[in-house]
């Protein structure tokens, strides 16, 4: 289990990097952390022409708050500094809590944000995350640089619309799921075989209710259970404007197994991923609601 | 070891070594037509290829057994590289050596082949339907072994019953996956005319035998050298082609040569194992009490026999297993080892037995259940007796000493049976699902000679041997046919000597591992150390001691009184004060010594060599108890207590058996929930990596309560017993059954692990008629 | 882009338990696999090579990493702690001492990224709950001992603050 040849570079600046992967094209593979892509390419199942590591770019390891209460991340930010933020912690509470459940603390002090993003496995806690919380993805090119939604920057089973030449530089989350105080709640479960592995079925919510209980606002995510994650629409609108209870959230249980049409695979067939779906997707309602007991893991 | 000091195969490296890969195949079963090279040879740093047919004229086929023979197996002839037809994916179909690894797997990928795909047969029942293509030529079908056997009437037997079961089992393929994979280094001295094959194996001299046999040399052409192995777990056994393959490898290029496997290639090709159906019917009166059992074994044994035993291996293990600790009288099993287009089945811990524990182990809850009784009570009521042993068994077992339902009885108090009971009765009445699985079982450990004659397998050699020398400063060596992949024989096997010949422990070293500096003998492997190598040190000691007392009279002005050594000290027993070290006596036997003269007729040197070959297999027991907790909604099991109690025999080291024991039910634990090789319908292996075979991280084992108990074995030196296969028997169907147990109330029927979350939440479906 | 690596091989200069090493590494050559053949210090093992079972877990700049997962050029200008570089001469870190007295080790083949591991965890969290500690070693396998004597030997090793700092 040797990687075959390739050509390695280094760039030291990210205009550097941009004008690498503008030059090198699709036979460019960038190695940021390297926790999906060595071992592909340790297997040979990656057999990328010219990897371009990232790694030396100084200014893309960063957590910064914004002014909107939010916070941008640099794409080559590791996934323990996420982790141990507390900046992360205060404003985006949810995605601290979902860090651990990514592999293992080796794999975090290596695996960055950005990586898990551009990676795009569908079964991955990250790429579920930035989709639930609405973020935004910076994608620069040599020649120009965009802004997508998650939803438009997922498009299938490790598949995303980063062109040739490009490389997700940033991530933005925007205040949601604020800390217990404020009127979003948030619950994050997943069902794998033992923890650390990839999720067969997991689920984000977020979860704005009135001050009599009444649901004003719901984000239901669901990953693990197509090619890209997904929200669950038809159990949102089944809980806006209802008192949450043990009912209704029975009935998001059922539309959210009703909506999912998930793939086979190793791990967990597809009629078990549509039926525990709805269960995982109840769980972190129920986390939501009473977020100050809530549990974070399945 | 703790310092990053251990040696292990590839750690070695040797002047001049290269690296060897291997081409496998793409097709479960297929015709290659031709093997395209030239584009590897081109490579910078490529050095050779070597193909089936170059290795053929050279080459003695291996048979199942091999180098011994075994009545009940059918023969065919493989050869360490196929000539002309592959029968697994992964299979090997040829070598490369190269500079380096990287260039190895260069070649690989340089080097196509040309198949022709050929119908194969992935299951047993395919393998056994009528026009099935056969795998391997010269043979009618694809069965490798069968053989009945049983005892009593099981007509009468179900004419009396009150109760009748009939269950089917299914057991998936699994496999040790050790953390170092396997690994060889060939090195061909030609001015010597002689073969040095580094490997990680158990049993070097056993290794040694089959070089031989198949490369048609004299066995003091070949030394094999064993060094550390990072875990074996049965599979580094003999019998790969690999390692034939690097010794022609290392003789075409006249270079040494390294393989190491990697984990995918571990995943593939290295032997898989525990893959059966098991069919039985079960006759029972209305106490509970088994009346008889009829059972059909069918082992999936993949393309390939492995392993000494080979072709009965399972089979016969398991079908003998199944009427465990329990009296009963009637008995009929039919054993199958049936071919498949998978990769070859070989031996792993727990082999066979985890399998007939299970069953009779679920029968024993399941007759429970339908009579409303206790688990521990049926159990209780069909125990064979203490004043009953030694026991004959219907299945030809000779169980030699243990209390069974003494140990059965320390299990329910350790656990605070009727506690948990009561725990669970709370638990399931606020609608939680909480179980509690018990195993009581016999483990054959140590097989002899005449265990393997009883199976119908001969030219197997069963004993171990010791060569214990003390020289001149009197220092100890003891040169050992066993090899440790991490039962800690070093210290061991040290302490043995130290106690048996009354010398300090820091004076005595072991060897193994080398065939050139160790004795013959069959190695480690059937949880055998303990009593086959330990028996032949004893034997050694003994002998050793009594010429040390010889010798120390003369020191002690002739006295003719007892005398005895401690703290490597020879003295008179009637006058502790007269004494002389052992370092003097030994000096005289070396003639380094003017403190005395030895008459002429006492033979010079202090070195014995015994042999040990168990007169039976022993037969450890214990009884194991599972607390998990399941959620319904999304069949997850969580593990939440684990008690064992354990009878070894005489215990030699209590540390060591207590790492033995806990390190055995961890693997057990996987085996029951986590770990499963899965193949699709075309025989491609789906579960490649560790991302897909799962084996237990720190958070699938719960904190595991142990008890030692002690019953010697009659048959013994020492009364010890084998230890290292018990914790994985026992935890089996333990946690299988508490899942069982948890289950209950939703009227769930198990007969398949492991129980990952999908299968339980199939259980229930199934169990409540849903589709699923 | 002349500050730019470009080369099949390239020189690369790290220090590995205090030692400074300079050498010319083949660029698809992973971390493991150049600690192990070109500096020869083979406690470094290759469990799985997909970054699955610890056993090459190291220290990179401090943090522990799987080093099957990184290539070797990465670790230009590095400092890396090996299982190697654990004790002081002769005297075996509290960690080893701990894991040969419980028998944390049986063949020791998992036994350099454990430990290796078990060291960055405890800088962590030097005062763990056992499940701490289960969760902290959860990323390296061990087929042998099932794991209760290693989570001993780690709490025994958390009882005597403060951890001394490895190849210092």
């Amino acid at each position: 289990m040797k990687p075959a040849k390739f050509e390695y570079f280094a760039p030291t600046s990210l205009a550097e990097a941009l004008e690498l992967l503008h030059e090198h094209g699709d036979d460019a593979k960038v190695l940021a952390g390297g926790q999906s892509l060595m071992p592909m390419i340790n297997m040979r199942l990656a057999r990328p022409k010219v990897v371009a590591d990232i790694n030396r770019i100084p200014d893309l390891d960063y957590i910064s708050p914004t002014p909107d209460g939010g916070l941008a991340i640099g794409a080559l930010t590791r996934q323990r500094s996420v982790e141990k933020s507390t900046d992360v912690k205060a404003r985006i509470p949810v995605l601290a809590a979902a860090m651990p459940s990514i592999g293992h603390f080796q794999i975090r002090n290596r695996g960055t944000v950005g990586g898990s993003i551009s990676h795009a496995d569908p079964s991955a806690e990250l790429p579920a995350l930035c989709f639930a919380l609405d973020g935004e993805f910076v994608l620069s090119s040599a020649s120009n640089q965009r802004v997508l939604k998650p939803v438009d920057f997922f498009i299938s089973h490790l598949t995303t619309a980063l062109e040739p030449g490009e490389l997700l530089t940033e991530i933005r989350l925007p205040a949601r799921a604020l800390a217990p105080s404020e009127e979003w709640r948030w619950g994050f479960q997943e069902v794998c075989r033992r923890q650390g592995d990839f999720a067969m079925v997991g689920a984000v919510s977020l979860l704005k209710l009135d001050g009599g209980g009444i649901c004003q606002s719901a984000c239901i995510t669901m990953f693990g259970v197509a090619g890209t994650p997904v929200r669950i629409r038809r159990a949102e609108e089944a809980l806006l404007g209802s008192r949450v209870n043990g009912s209704v959230l029975q009935d998001v249980s059922r539309i959210v197994s009703e909506e999912l049409d998930p793939d086979s695979d190793i791990h967990a067939s597809s009629a078990y991923r549509k039926e525990i779906g709805g269960v995982i997707a109840r769980r972190t309602l129920e986390a939501a609601i009473d977020r100050r007991n809530g549990d974070e893991t399945a | 070891m703790v310092r990053g000091r251990g040696r292990f195969l590839d750690d070695i490296k040797l002047p001049g070594m290269c690296y060897a890969a291997f081409v496998r195949s793409l097709h479960a079963h297929a015709n290659i037509t031709q093997i395209h090279v030239d584009e590897a040879l081109k490579i910078p740093g490529a050095i050779a290829v070597l193909t089936p047919e170059e290795v053929l004229p050279y080459v003695e086929p291996v048979r199942p057994a091999a180098p011994g023979s075994s009545e009940f197996a059918r023969p065919y002839d493989r050869y360490p590289l196929p000539p002309g037809k592959v029968a697994f994916v992964g299979e090997p179909i040829l070598a490369v050596a190269a500079e380096t690894p990287h260039i190895a797997e260069d070649m690989l990928d340089a080097i196509t082949i040309d198949y022709e795909p050929i119908p194969s047969v992935t299951d047993v029942d395919q393998s056994l339907a009528p026009g099935a293509p056969t795998i391997h030529q010269g043979m009618a079908d694809n069965i490798v072994f069968y053989r009945e056997f049983g005892g009593g009437d099981t007509d009468k037997a179900f004419q009396q019953a009150e109760l009748v079961l009939e269950k089917t089992f299914h057991f998936p393929r699994q496999t040790a996956v050790p953390l170092e994979g396997r690994g060889v280094i060939a090195s061909f001295d030609s001015g010597l005319d002689r073969l040095t094959i580094w490997t990680s194996s158990r049993s070097p001299h056993q290794s040694r035998s089959v070089f031989s046999t198949v490369m048609r040399l004299p066995e003091y052409s070949v030394r094999v050298i064993s060094p550390d192995t990072g875990g074996e777990f049965g599979i580094k056994g003999t019998g790969y082609p690999e390692a034939i393959v690097l010794a022609f490898l290392s003789k075409k290029i006249n270079r040494p040569v390294k393989w190491v496997e990697d984990r995918m290639e571990n995943l593939l090709a290295c032997a898989h194992a525990h893959e059966q159906r098991v069919e039985v019917s079960v006759a029972a009166r209305g106490d509970g009490s088994v009346l008889g059992i009829r059972s059909k074994v069918l082992v999936d044994q993949g393309a390939h026999c492995l392993g000494p035993t080979s072709a009965g291996l399972e089979p016969m293990t398991t079908g003998q297993s199944i009427v465990g600790p329990y009296r009963i009288e009637n008995y009929d099993c039919q054993a199958y080892g049936v071919l498949t287009n998978k990769c070859p089945g070989g031996p792993y811990r727990g082999v066979g037995t985890i399998q007939g524990v299970f069953v009779i182990e679920r029968i024993m809850d399941l007759i429970a259940q339908a009579l409303k009784l206790d688990p521990a009570e049926v159990r209780n009521r069909n125990f064979i007796q203490p004043h009953e042993l030694p026991y004959n068994t219907v299945a030809g077992r000779l169980y030699d000493s243990g209390d069974y339902p003494g140990s059965l009885d320390k299990l329910l108090q350790l656990s605070e049976y009727k506690d948990l009971r009561q725990a669970q009765q709370q638990a399931n009445s606020r609608g939680e699902h909480l179980g509690i699985g018990i195993s009581c079982f016999v483990e054959h450990t140590s097989t002899g000679s005449q265990d393997y004659h009883k199976r119908g397998v001969y030219g197997l050699p069963a004993f171990d041997s010791a060569t214990i020398r003390v020289d001149a400063r009197g220092n100890v060596t003891a040169a050992v046919s066993a090899r440790s992949t991490g039962q800690s024989h070093e210290s061991v096997f040290a302490n043995l000597v130290a106690r048996e010949l009354g010398v300090p422990y820091e004076t005595v070293k072991i060897l193994e591992g080398d065939t050139d500096a160790t004795p013959f003998g069959s190695g480690t492997g059937v949880s055998r150390s303990a009593v086959s190598t330990g028996g032949a040190i004893r034997l050694a000691a003994q002998d050793i001691k009594q010429k040390i007392l010889e010798l120390a009279r003369f020191f002690l002005e002739n006295e003719e009184g007892d005398l005895d050594i401690v703290d490597g000290e020879v003295f008179v027993l009637a006058d502790p004060s007269r004494r002389v070290s052992i370092a003097r006596v030994a000096a005289s036997a070396y003639d380094a010594s003017r403190e005395v003269s030895l008459p002429e007729n006492i033979e010079r040197g202090l070195q014995v060599t015994r042999s040990f070959d168990p007169p039976h297999q022993v037969f450890g027991n214990g009884a194991h108890l599972a607390v998990v907790r399941v959620a319904p909604d999304t069949g997850v099991v969580k593990l939440e207590k684990y008690f064992v109690v354990e009878d070894c025999g005489t215990i030699m080291d209590h540390v060591i058996v207590e790492g033995q024991v806990v390190g055995a039910v961890a693997m057990g634990i996987g085996n029951a929930l986590l770990e499963e090789l899965r193949y699709d319908d075309g025989g491609q292996l789906l579960t490649g990596s560790f991302m897909d075979y799962l084996v237990p991280t720190s958070l699938d084992i719960p904190e595991i309560q142990t008890l030692h108990t002690e019953s010697p074995s009659p048959f013994t030196e020492g009364g010890v017993k084998g230890v290292g296969e018990a914790g994985t028997v026992g935890a089996y169907s333990a946690v299988a059954n508490a899942v069982a147990d948890a289950l209950l109330p939703l009227g769930v029927e198990l007969t398949e692990p492991p129980v990952g979350p999908e299968r339980v939440w199939a259980m229930i479906n199934a169990a409540q008629g849903n589709p699923g | 882009m002349t500050s730019s690596y470009r080369a099949v091989t390239l020189p690369i200069k790290l220090t590995v338990n205090g030692k400074e090493y300079q050498s010319s590494v083949e660029v698809r050559k992973t971390l493991a696999d150049f600690l192990r053949d070109e500096l020869g210090l083979t406690g470094t093992h290759l469990g799985c090579e997909h970054g699955v079972c610890g056993a090459c877990t190291i220290l990179f700049n401090g943090d522990a990493v799987r080093s099957c997962l990184m290539l070797a050029v990465q670790a230009d200008g590095a400092n890396l702690t090996t299982v190697e570089g654990l004790a002081q001469e002769e005297e075996l870190h509290p960690l080893q001492q701990a894991f040969q007295e419980n028998h944390a080790l049986q063949c020791g083949f998992c036994t350099p990224g454990m430990l290796m591991t078990a060291y960055a965890f405890l800088q962590d969290t030097p005062s763990p709950t056992e499940e701490q500690v289960k969760e902290g070693i959860s990323g390296n396998i061990c087929r042998c001992t099932g794991y209760a004597p290693i989570i001993q030997a780690i709490l025994q090793t958390s009882k005597e603050p403060p951890v001394r700092k490895a190849g210092e």
